[in-house]
């Protein structure tokens, strides 16, 4: 095959592995199938998937340089499943500068039935979980498979009812698996190896999109792999759940919502916040309505009509409190239509119109859409030109539109995502590194290796590079901490949604900071030694995204892939502070997941003093700013509010401090002060927020404290570390410096952003791992959790 | 240890926590794969103890924790896999099938579920439903009833009758 031009297809929507090589005719646009493969893989396809497609090449002697494009499932299916397959498929792409297509899984099963003969209605049923399905009906001809039905979620039982009694249609897709009885009566069941995908469907897709001008596998810019997602067909359930409660008056929501929280969700310079538009705003809504659009101008009840709709979208801007803007969208086949776009007079020119709009097409995109359209006043010639520089194009006019005989222009385009858009979150560039004590880089001769690390633990999804000298040439974090604010935690579902739809954006930005930042104009994945990615401990769904993407392009660009544990990571973001710092030292890891002592013997060697035995400070922060309906994060809320309070003004208790050990208990503190605020409510008594926030605080420090003497104590460590999200708590900070000064011991505390989840501390053990030799294979997997005593 | 209240419900009175670790430690032998258990109680009624109980006695060796913040936790070195579940963090049922809910209920291990009562529609045809209430000396009450199929009966029978 050396000669030619290759494809490389696969699918792990469900429990099996779709895998495909196919040859591509330009000429033509034919794509061949040189083979075709299903793999059963029952919930395994992040450790089988990228050894299957090393086998698949080497079969047939083809260097995984010459694939000239990728295709991959976006499903409709399980949800772990295609993120997968699709981390996966950015990871190749990315790494080879390779052209992304993504195809439904569904027109994959349609297209094989095709191909078996099958003529006439047929359609392809997917198990959804939770008792639905995803069912889409085709037109078989011997032209092809021709789709009648955009994608849908829906009851197995409706879906199933819905069709008529008969012989003619053609049933497949592995929600028979489940319901083959239920399907039964409208047709005729195909036999169950047409159930589900593979290769060889997914190739046909491909040339079908690429006969149809819908795909061009030879087109890198237009078939970025960033721009490949899921099918999402509904929005997550929690931004669902949102949209609703936000266009409700329900009180009780809303004291404990976005409302009281007080935290933008995203919070510009210029100190505008954007948050999606809410009831109580609706008359602020109309108010502007009636300044700005004169004769067409909602009224309150409409604006109110119209928000609760689950096909919109509504976004506002405020200063202040004070409503400053407002954008209103309309999801409809595949379009985003723009219903409004308002912004303050006084307020214009600040690209707050811009920013609505932004959001507007993020969530739109979510939702499956990939245009814009909308009308503009013939005479607004500013917004015009906005549009036009969002390039959009003016489509011609309709006369008359507006209620005082005024033409409009119909105008349409891209979706006006923000540039650099990572899934509609800010990117914050080079804080850790900047912080650092930076040496002077020698621009010549780059000292090698050259690795790039991933940590998509949790809530941020970030990207660094370091090079053989352990200079963080850049560090890259997109923060989904002010988008989960809204929702009171982290919410999983969002986590790795938000991880898929920002990892392109994240690794493409770290590379031209760092190319920036060592005076040329490229580097890419190819100039990289290795490729290293945080693999545990953490959400599950949210590192099988790093995971999946980080091996499979160190797969592609042929360089080495290194497995970090992220507690490892925050031993070593002390280096971030003291580049010189040498074991043994004592080690204090506090945050939303982890409370532990670790005593560092050398690096690689880790004795775990102690831990929780329930419940991590992290976490008792957060529950209990949520129980005093404070939002989230509630470290930094809970702080900022024990400024300002007596930390003796109540007693409670600090659990296991004379337990004779190194271990810690939250959950009873936990408990004490929810039974605190839940007395204090019933008697009627007024919170005192600030003095619950301080006692609260206090019973943690002195805990903390107490039992991190006793390990330097135990140890004989003179150096003492900080380690976590909650080592950026101030109070904690000077309480440690306090007692540690007394002893003598140094205190060395990461600068606040690298005590956060960040790469560049992935980066750094990647690098010891490196000149260890430590590699990880390419069936390498993500895991909750993990033991940090036992080497890797 | 346990009285019987209802043709399938059982009560024990836990005074200590090496009480509610004998009880745990008595459940864990029965154990077979696909069994769910239903845990609920208030924040701090003592679930994730009687979970820890559970895992010491099937074998499992590293540090049992909450998984408040992982929102599942899965132990593969005891006798037979253990999956650990905190729902408290999660608002909507459909954020159940991110974390992995049904793949792990329906698969090789036995499932303990915290806070698994906020989705009642969600729950399995056949689980244990056991509820820790702690009264204000501190005194706990462990409820255990079979809920569904014939599975959870017996296994309620086995451990408490």
């Amino acid at each position: 095959m050396a000669n030619t031009y290759s494809i490389l297809a696969f699918d792990t929507a469900n429990e099996v592995i779709a895998l495909g090589l196919g040859a591509l005719d330009p000429a033509t646009r034919t794509v061949t199938c040189v083979e075709s493969l299903r793999i059963p893989a029952h919930r395994a396809s992040n450790t089988m998937l990228l050894p299957a497609i090393d086998d698949l090449l080497a079969r047939h002697d083809l260097d995984r340089s010459r694939l000239a494009a990728v295709a991959c499932g976006r499903g409709p299916g399980s949800f772990t499943g295609v993120r997968i397959c699709i981390a996966t498929a950015k990871g190749i792409a990315s790494a080879l500068g390779a052209p992304l297509i993504g195809v439904s899984t569904l027109d994959a099963v349609a297209w094989q039935l095709q191909a078996a003969g099958a003529r006439g209605e047929a359609l392809v049923v997917a198990d959804a979980m939770r008792k639905e399905v995803y069912p889409v009906r085709y037109r078989l001809a011997d032209e092809g498979a021709v789709r009648l039905e955009p994608d849908t979620v829906v009851k197995a039982t409706e879906a199933a009812a819905a069709l008529p009694d008969g012989d003619g249609l053609l049933i497949a897709g592995d929600a028979l698996a489940k319901y083959a009885d239920l399907f039964a009566h409208a047709g005729t069941l195909a036999p169950e190896g047409a159930w589900a995908p593979e290769g060889a469907g997914l190739l046909a897709c491909v040339q079908a999109a690429w006969r149809a001008g819908e795909a061009d596998p030879f087109d890198a810019r237009r078939h970025d792999p960033a721009l490949v997602l899921p099918v999402y067909t509904r929005l997550s359930d929690a931004e669902e759940n949102e949209r609703t409660r936000l266009a409700s008056h329900d009180a009780r929501d809303l004291r404990t919502g976005v409302q009281h929280a007080g935290k933008a969700t995203i919070d510009h310079a210029g100190g505008i916040e954007y948050r999606p538009l809410d009831a109580a705003h609706a008359e602020d809504v109309a108010a502007m309505e009636q300044a700005v659009m004169g004769s067409d101008a909602w009224s309150t009840s409409a604006v109110l009509d119209d928000l609760p709709r689950k096909d919109r979208t509504w976004w506002a801007a405020f200063d202040g409190g004070k409503l400053v803007g407002y954008a209103g969208g309309w999801i409809v086949d595949g379009q985003l239509q723009i219903l409004k776009v308002a912004c303050d007079p006084a307020y214009r020119r600040r690209g707050i119109a811009r920013t609505l709009l932004a959001q507007l097409a993020s969530d739109a995109r979510d939702l499956g859409a990939t245009e814009c359209t909308l009308e503009v006043r013939a005479s607004n010639a500013g917004a015009r030109a906005l549009y036009e520089a969002l390039h959009l194009r003016d489509l011609g006019a309709r006369p008359h539109y507006y209620s005082d005989g005024e033409d409009a222009r119909i105008m349409t385009g891209p979706l006006p995502l923000a540039s650099h858009d990572v899934a509609g979150m800010e990117l914050i560039v080079d804080q850790a590194a900047q912080e650092e004590e930076s040496s002077p880089l020698a621009l010549a001769g780059l000292a090698r290796p050259l690795i790039i690390a991933i940590e998509s633990s949790c809530d941020e999804t970030a990207a660094a590079l370091i090079d053989g000298n352990g200079t963080i040439l850049a560090d890259t974090v997109a923060s989904q901490i002010d988008f989960h604010s809204r929702f009171g935690g982290v919410v999983p579902e969002i986590a790795s949604r938000k991880h898929i739809e920002a990892i392109c954006g994240v690794t493409q930005v770290c590379f031209e900071t760092a190319a920036a930042r060592l005076g040329i104009d490229q580097l890419d994945w190819r100039d990289v030694d290795a490729v290293a990615c945080t693999y545990a401990p953490g959400l599950v769904g949210a590192l099988v995204v790093g995971v999946a993407f980080a091996k499979s392009a160190a797969w592609a660009a042929g360089v080495p892939f290194i497995r970090v544990n992220h507690l490892e990571g925050h031993l070593y973001a002390n280096k971030i502070a003291v580049p010189d710092i040498e074991p043994p030292m004592v080690v204090s890891l506090v945050s939303g997941g982890h409370t532990m002592l670790v005593h560092v013997r050398d690096w690689g060697d880790y004795r775990v003093l102690g831990t929780t035995i329930d419940d991590a400070v992290g976490e008792a922060f957060d529950k209990v700013a949520k129980a005093l309906g404070l939002g989230y994060p509630g470290g930094p809320i809970i702080s900022k509010l024990a400024a300002q309070g007596n930390p003796k003004a109540i007693r409670f208790p600090r659990a296991m401090m004379h337990s004779g050990d190194l271990r810690f208990s939250l959950s009873g503190l936990k408990t004490a002060v929810i039974t605190y605020i839940h007395e204090q409510q019933r008697s009627g008594a007024e919170l005192n927020l600030p003095d619950i926030a301080a006692s609260f605080q206090a019973a943690v420090i002195d805990v903390q404290v107490a039992k991190a003497q006793t390990a330097l104590d135990e140890t004989g460590a003179r150096e003492f570390c900080l380690g976590g999200g909650v080592a950026a708590n101030p109070a904690l900070r000077a309480a440690y410096l306090d007692v540690c000064g007394k002893r003598g011991v140094r205190v060395t505390m990461p600068p606040a952003s690298a005590c956060t989840d960040n790469a560049a501390m992935i980066a750094l053990v990647a690098l010891d791992r490196y000149h260890e030799g430590k590699f990880a294979g390419l069936d390498c997997d993500a895991s909750a959790h993990t033991n940090l005593e036992e080497p890797y | 240890m346990g009285a019987m209240t209802h043709d399938r419900t059982y009560q024990a009175t836990l005074a200590t926590e090496a009480d509610t670790d004998a009880l745990a430690a008595k459940l864990a032998p029965l154990l077979e794969p696909g069994d769910v258990v239903l845990l609920s109680g208030d924040l701090g009624a003592g679930k994730t103890r009687f979970v820890q109980g559970v895992a010491r006695a099937l074998g499992v060796a590293g540090e049992v924790s909450s998984p408040t913040f992982n929102i599942l936790l899965t132990y593969d070195d005891g006798r037979l896999p253990l999956n650990h579940f905190d729902l408290y963090r999660l608002d909507a049922a459909q954020e159940l099938e991110d974390v992995g809910y049904w793949e792990a209920l329906e698969g090789d291990g036995a499932s303990f579920v915290e806070w698994g009562e906020k989705f009642p529609s969600e729950a399995p045809d056949d689980y244990l439903d056991v509820h820790i209430a702690v009264d204000p000396a501190g005194v706990r009450t462990l409820t255990a009833r079979a809920v569904g199929g014939p599975r959870s009966a017996r296994l309620l029978s086995d451990w408490l009758a």
